[in-house]
């Protein structure tokens, strides 16, 4: 049993209380294409190093091949120091229709790069770009709104959806350093968080989408992101 | 001076053909196209908040084309260039 915590906050206290402000980004997020958003305590973001791992053992076909894909990036120890300066976070998640996410050739096309003739992969990317926009839009409204520091993590890895057509991650292999600096961002299970409890924690509704998943038998797939913010 | 653009022109010919490639390469193509309209609001608000973070449609639009920024895969390059001239005298 998950013990009670100040997980969903949507305090409309008073005006000056932190929470208000934060309360706003929330809904900013739903108006940038978020289909969920909630505002959790720092508490409630779970690091788990098996979440790291699992990008690791067995190899992730991008694991070491990005630059905000393990095993670079940060460790366990520097996630968990970072979220333990942080008080709320906003977490939120896009949808991303079955049809799309678990159609049948998906996998071959993502790790072969090859797009299929249908557009899945290239709509897949187009829902992946959105959680980062939504990922730096949030920050850049939370820097404009007076927030100090604000730390952002997408879902996946951000050269799929950037760079697809680059041979290599340029922060990687040339002196260049990255291409959309802007955008990119590391991945949340990048950074080990338990992205799935955290969503059961949340409320919202999870199906794990495996390589021989049919579309019909899942519902949907969702892709989420947090924002670190202080008051 | 006029040298000096039409060598940019030509540098920016050759980058483009090199999109042009490697865009066929990774198989996006206008088959794609009616797939990708299907999903006309996604594209529509990334457009939106690309324009937001760029601060302007313009610069959104330049982030939007970035991305679709690639070169041939090396396999192809070698393919495309020609073998040496063994005949030759030195």
């Amino acid at each position: 049993m998950m013990a009670p915590s100040k997980t969903l906050c949507r305090s409309k206290g008073k005006p000056d209380h932190p929470a208000a402000g934060i309360e706003h980004l929330r809904r900013f997020a739903l108006t940038r294409g978020a289909d969920d958003a909630v505002i959790i305590s720092t508490e409630d973001v779970i690091v788990d190093p098996r979440v790291r791992f699992k990008c690791m053992i067995p190899k992730c076909y991008m694991s070491g091949n990005c630059a905000h894909c393990p095993p670079h990036g940060y460790s366990v120890q520097e996630v968990r120091e970072i979220v333990s300066h942080y008080e709320w976070a906003i977490f939120f998640r896009k949808k991303v229709d079955s049809a799309i996410i678990a159609a049948k050739n998906i996998h071959k096309a993502i790790d072969s790069g090859i797009m299929d003739d249908k557009g899945n992969a290239i709509n897949l990317g187009g829902h992946y770009i959105l959680v980062f926009t939504i990922v730096k839009l949030l920050q850049k409204k939370a820097a404009e709104a007076g927030f100090g520091r604000t730390h952002g993590f997408a879902a996946g890895n951000c050269r799929d959806p950037f760079c697809h057509l680059q041979p290599t991650c340029q922060n990687l292999m040339t002196d260049k350093g990255c291409r959309h600096p802007e955008l990119s961002s590391f991945s949340m299970e990048s950074c080990g968080m338990d992205v799935y409890r955290m969503a059961a924690r949340a409320g919202w509704d999870q199906f794990p989408i495996g390589g021989t998943c049919e579309p019909d038998s899942i519902p949907r797939g969702s892709l989420m992101g947090l924002v670190l913010v202080n008051p | 001076m006029v040298m000096k653009g039409i060598k940019n022109k030509k540098h920016d010919l050759k980058k483009l053909w090199d999109n042009v490639v490697a865009l066929k390469q990774y198989n996006i193509t206008l088959r794609q196209l009616p797939y990708l309209i299907r999903e006309w609001r996604l594209w529509l608000q990334i457009t939106r908040n690309f324009a937001m973070i760029e601060g302007s449609w313009l610069k959104g639009l330049n982030t939007y084309l970035s991305i679709f920024e690639g070169f041939p895969l090396p396999s192809t390059r070698a393919k495309n260039k020609q073998p040496p001239d063994k005949a030759r005298p030195r």
